[in-house]
């Protein structure tokens, strides 16, 4: 479902007082998202936004779930019109990411390679999908009905590229801006800091995906600033810090996410 | 909690005991982690190496080896897993040593 006009986020029935600095980040991603990517058209990132959401209540997921093997059945997703703007392979991704996130592996990757998509399409399609579950979920957990997605801006993909002897392959599926290679355009990707850790870079191939996530992150968890300083006690948040480690534990046991 | 039909209750019981406000906060982290989650392991991130081996042994205490996604993190040898257990105590020392040092 799509929004006639501007998304909201304005929340003005909920029932709980969701913080303003909060419904901000989440006005600005959905814009963000409407507009065309690097890799991918404001249409396609949105597909992408509408498959993450179509993901939760896909038959085939349900069944490939519960296979010994997440590859054990022969079986592809019937492609809605959104999922047609992004073709089978992103997402049959999305869909694996969203649904069995304990069995993701390096198979997953290698097939959208082989289809013909780009690492910049793989990691951008990854940062859409990883941002809109984010929000949504937060939505869900709170038992708010989840917002519109906004109407795509026209446009080509920028077709923007990374320079390759600035990037670090091998350590992940994808590759990464090097730890020390924030600078220039990318000066602000690291918030300042000499380097930054696996889970900062991750969609570094993509600097807007990584600062869509840092704007997520700086309102859902804690700033790149904050992040490493255990003892600090966020501002503004009605929960501490060992509440917020806890939750994330919990999460990342239920989700069997080992890093 | 897996079950979506368990949520209202869930919900009442952190509203009851911490307030509305920390409810939202709580949601927000939730959300956060499922992403956080699933970013590193479609991306097949290995644990950052400062932090493996400041934690090196927990795997195990805590049986999150059989994990699928720890395929992605090699582990560490011996020597280095029973070092990583003697600075242990010393951890969060470490970690706000390291952290002004911006490599972790």
């Amino acid at each position: 479902m799509r929004a006639e006009t501007a998304p909201s986020f304005f929340l003005n029935d909920s029932p709980y007082p969701v913080r303003e600095g909060v419904l901000e980040a989440y006005r600005e991603l959905w814009q963000r998202f409407s507009q065309p990517g690097d890799s991918w058209s404001g249409a396609q990132r949105l597909a992408i936004a509408q498959e993450t959401r179509d993901a939760r209540n896909c038959d085939l997921c349900v069944r490939r779930k519960q296979q010994l093997s997440p590859y054990g059945l022969d079986e592809s997703h019937v492609l809605s019109e959104t999922g047609e703007l992004i073709g089978a392979t992103a997402v049959d991704s999305i869909h694996r990411i969203v649904t069995d996130p304990a069995r993701l592996s390096r198979r997953m990757v290698e097939d959208a390679r082989s289809s013909g998509l780009s690492d910049e399409q793989i990691v951008e399609m990854i940062g859409v999908a990883c941002v809109t579950m984010a929000v949504d979920e937060h939505y869900r957990a709170l038992g708010l009905e989840l917002e519109p997605l906004p109407e795509p801006v026209p446009g080509p993909p920028s077709g923007r590229r990374l320079s390759e002897d600035r990037l670090e392959i091998g350590t992940a599926y994808v590759p990464m801006l090097a730890r020390d290679g924030a600078v220039s355009e990318e000066a602000d990707l690291w918030s300042g800091r000499r380097t930054a850790i696996h889970i900062i870079r991750a969609l570094s191939l993509i600097p807007d995906a990584l600062r869509d996530l840092t704007i997520l992150s700086n309102e859902q968890y804690l700033t790149l600033a904050e992040a490493p300083a255990f003892a600090l006690q966020p501002e503004g948040r009605a929960i501490d810090r060992l509440q917020m480690e806890l939750l994330a534990t919990r999460v990342s046991q239920v989700n069997e996410c080992f890093y | 909690m897996t079950n979506p039909d368990q949520l209202p209750e869930a919900r009442a019981a952190v509203v009851d005991r911490l307030g509305d406000a920390a409810l939202v906060d709580a949601a927000g982290v939730i959300g956060a982690f499922q992403r956080m989650n699933r970013l590193a392991d479609a991306t097949g991130l290995p644990v950052d190496k400062p932090l493996a081996v400041l934690t090196a042994g927990l795997d195990d205490e805590l049986g999150i080896r059989h994990f699928n996604t720890a395929q992605h993190s090699k582990r560490l040898p011996w020597v280095v897993r029973k070092l990583g257990q003697m600075m242990r105590p010393f951890g969060s020392v470490m970690m706000k040593v390291l952290a002004p040092k911006n490599d972790v």
